[in-house]
């Protein structure tokens, strides 16, 4: 296998698929965001080849911070072994020659679709979110001219107006993912579809975080050590979920599980939803705690 | 005794825009002075000018020339000129007006209307209420219709609902048109005798009453008023 | 400090707005003093909106000037205010009800959210004293507390109207512009509509500028007039003095031609 340096192209196509100029602007847009965390910045989202949806933001972002010394994971839901985390993984293979892996703690770079790794992540470390609507006000406030003078503004009392429908609609906040989020004390944010009992793990993280929309053609950032507080009520404060099961393979008490159904007759199984975690934990049990 | 009300040289016409612009004087060069105490009862025929009077005096209608004086107790307020600020404060403290027809507001309940007057004036609901309610059956309005509202009422006993708003809270100066007008006897009596009583506590009234024993058991004094010929003073 | 001796709460003073060639309103000027309601009437194409909508910081006039008494800086021009500023304001001190509650609500928030969110907007942060304050406001407007969670499109336009006066003086407002808000209501709807402002304008003290073409709602919540027609004031004064002496040609077709039913 060929090695691939720098700009030198296979098939035709650049290093990480994109073009320099591409990769430039998109460093820049990721600057800017890294400069205010949780803003919103705009950036000319390219066509990539995997439909708008599926995490061409994320692919977008990824593509322009890798280099050769890189090491890649890739996870959807939490997996490292779905159809597209194994896609995704393939096509930067194929388009950089990085070296990839299944191990949290061997990675430099990690884009996920709607999970945080269970393993802590590390200083030098970066995670890389798909973000599907980046706009926590959209529902509320359908004009864009809008949702931009309300984050300008500060305006976001408005934002618990979910949250007090959802309270007095069934009791709870019964919102359980893309929770949303004060940012540095300052901007809102949607963190992505992760569920929120991964909310806690975005604040003071040591790893830079990064977020991409590629139809909606925005970029933001959370730094490294940055708060990320989740709005609530003084009444009803954030809560994450809680599972009266432990990890039915790995025995893990504190990880987000997810159900399996296994038979016809309303069997199932709770099973961490991070796959690597629940397989460091299964092989050194010990060493895992 | 310093005058309540001093109208100098008060002129008045209407003037109709879309009916040829046809000119109407009514009032010319009138001049009356009140002081506390005193009942002044307006005299003429019909067409007089007597209501248009009163309604300028209480700023319901405007004038072309000259001054109405009414000393609010804190100064001297000019209803001819005055903004209309003013004109509604005077109108809150100094000076009442009890017209010819009650207007009526839907779905109000008789207590509320005439003890309106009071609470406006900062008067607890309590206080209010109660007065509302001694001036109601002083004016034999039966109890069952006081949580109603008088639209439904006969005409006399929208008058008295009209009387019970207007003499409510003692006024200094008190236009009265007609209050006994569709009233029987008894009841026309009662309105005697408020009126007496404010008169005799030092309020003025300026008034109109087409009855003339009426006129007789009020009057300190009259005015007499007679309609403008079309030719020009 | 006596209230004459307060000053106006708002202050226009020339205010003019073209449209190209066409004069939306021409040389305005008007003051609202605390506690009072100024009716402004006309009839469509008179003006009326557009002054409405340059006075309460909508829309940005040609020529003049809108000053409002704020709490604690004093006289300040709206339109030299910050953006931040005149947005807070208009959510707090300010309340807008429109002639269609569809664009004074957020259709898909329900009642009692659509007003917690005025709210939230300035910082509430308890959700049990957020929904007992909404609670609070649609009693006094006679809205049906079982309906608190229910959304505004299921609601009749006369509740949603109430539900809109709500909404906007839940934040104590010392100044509420009024767009014909009993157009296109039933009769009955009207009028316990019109009533339910007159006892919550005396009872908050609030000061209150109403449009509407309907001379009856004029002079039953207003206590001064203006006239307006093609774009200018041709006649103001008390109310009742307006539409009982009326001066100007114009105001006196328009009283004319009130049909008493």
């Amino acid at each position: 296998m060929t090695g691939l340096q720098g700009s030198q192209t296979r098939h035709g196509y650049n290093f990480a698929y994109l073009d320099e100029h591409t990769k430039r602007m998109i460093r820049r847009s990721i600057l800017k965001a890294v400069a205010i965390p949780g803003y919103q910045v705009p950036f000319a989202s390219r066509e990539m080849p995997l439909p708008f949806g599926w995490g061409t933001g994320g692919i977008q972002v990824t593509a322009s911070i890798l280099g050769p010394d890189d090491v890649l994971k890739v996870i959807d839901q939490g997996s490292d072994d779905t159809t597209n985390a194994v896609s995704i993984r393939a096509f930067f293979a194929k388009t950089t020659n990085v070296r990839t892996t299944e191990k949290t703690a061997d990675a430099t770079v990690i884009q996920t679709r709607h999970r945080i790794p269970e393993t802590p992540l590390q200083p030098g470390q970066i995670l890389v979110y798909q973000v599907p609507i980046p706009e926590p006000l959209r529902w509320l406030e359908p004009r864009e001219a809008e949702t931009r003078k309300m984050h300008a503004l500060e305006e976001y009392g408005t934002m618990h107006v979910q949250l007090y429908e959802d309270i007095a609609k069934y009791g709870r906040i019964s919102t359980s993912y893309d929770y949303p989020v004060i940012v540095n004390g300052r901007y809102l944010m949607r963190p992505s579809p992760i569920p929120k009992f991964d909310n806690p793990k975005m604040d003071n993280n040591p790893a830079l975080q990064l977020f991409g929309a590629g139809r909606e053609k925005r970029i933001y950032a959370v730094p490294p050590y940055t708060d990320v507080k989740s709005l609530d009520f003084d009444d009803h404060p954030f809560e994450i979920q809680q599972w009266d099961e432990d990890c039915a393979l790995c025995g893990a008490a504190d990880t987000f599980l997810d159900e399996i159904v296994t038979d016809d007759k309303g069997g199932r199984m709770y099973v961490c939803s991070d796959s690597d975690y629940c397989g460091e934990r299964i092989a050194a049990p010990s060493a895992a705690q | 005794m310093t005058p309540i009300l001093s109208v100098n040289g008060l002129s008045k016409s209407f003037v109709l825009h879309n009916q040829n612009s046809i000119h109407l004087p009514v009032l010319a060069d009138i001049n009356l002075i009140v002081v506390p105490g005193e009942c002044v009862v307006l005299n003429g025929p019909s067409g007089a000018g007597k209501s248009t009077f009163l309604r300028c005096i209480y700023g319901n209608y405007r004038v072309d020339q000259g001054e109405i004086l009414i000393d609010s107790g804190v100064e001297t307020v000019d209803v001819a000129t005055a903004d209309p600020r003013s004109i509604i404060a005077l109108r809150q403290r100094t000076v009442g007006y009890v017209s010819q027809f009650l207007r009526v507001v839907p779905r109000v309940s008789t207590l509320d209307v005439v003890s309106e007057p009071l609470r406006m004036l900062g008067v607890t609901v309590e206080e209010a209420e109660d007065r509302a309610r001694h001036m109601l059956t002083r004016l034999r309005i039966p109890e069952r219709l006081w949580p109603l509202p008088p639209a439904t009422f006969s005409g006399g006993e929208q008058q008295r609902v009209n009387v019970a708003r207007g003499l409510v809270v003692s006024m200094p100066l008190l236009l009265l048109d007609e209050p006994t007008a569709s009233l029987d006897t008894k009841n026309r009596d009662t309105v005697i005798e408020i009126i007496c009583e404010k008169v005799d506590n030092g309020s003025a009234v300026v008034g109109i009453f087409h009855d003339a024993e009426v006129r007789d058991a009020v009057a300190t004094r009259t005015l007499e008023m007679s309609p403008l010929t079309l030719v020009a003073a | 400090m006596t209230r004459r001796e307060q000053g106006p709460l708002l202050r226009v003073s020339s205010l003019t707005k073209n449209y190209s060639a066409i004069a939306g309103c021409r040389d305005v000027s008007l003051d609202i003093w605390p506690g009072e309601v100024l009716g402004i009437v006309g009839e469509s194409g008179s003006g009326k909106t557009t002054l409405l909508n340059c006075i309460s910081a909508r829309l940005e006039p040609t020529m003049g000037s809108v000053e409002f008494m704020t709490r604690t800086d004093g006289m300040v021009d709206l339109y030299k205010m910050s953006e931040a500023s005149r947005r807070f304001l208009m959510r707090t001190d300010w309340g807008f009800v429109h002639q269609s509650p569809r664009d004074g609500l957020r259709m898909g928030v329900s009642a009692g959210g659509n007003i917690g969110e005025r709210l939230m907007a300035v910082g509430d942060r308890h959700y049990g004293d957020i929904r007992s304050a909404a609670s609070d406001w649609l009693e006094k407007v006679e809205f049906d507390l079982g309906r608190i969670d229910h959304m505004p499109t299921t609601f009749s336009g006369g509740m949603q109207q109430r539900l809109q006066i709500a909404r906007n003086l839940v934040n104590g407002p010392r100044l509420v512009f009024m767009d014909e808000p009993t157009g296109g209501l039933d009769v009955s709807v009207q009028a316990r509509l019109l009533d339910l402002l007159r006892a919550l304008v005396s009872e908050l003290k609030l000061s209150v500028v109403i449009v509407t073409h309907d001379l009856a709602v004029a002079r039953l919540l207003a206590h001064r007039l203006m006239v307006m027609r093609g774009g200018e004031v041709v006649e103001a004064g008390l109310t009742d003095q307006v539409l009982d002496d009326p001066q100007h040609p114009y105001t006196q077709l328009l009283v004319s031609s009130v049909l008493q039913p």
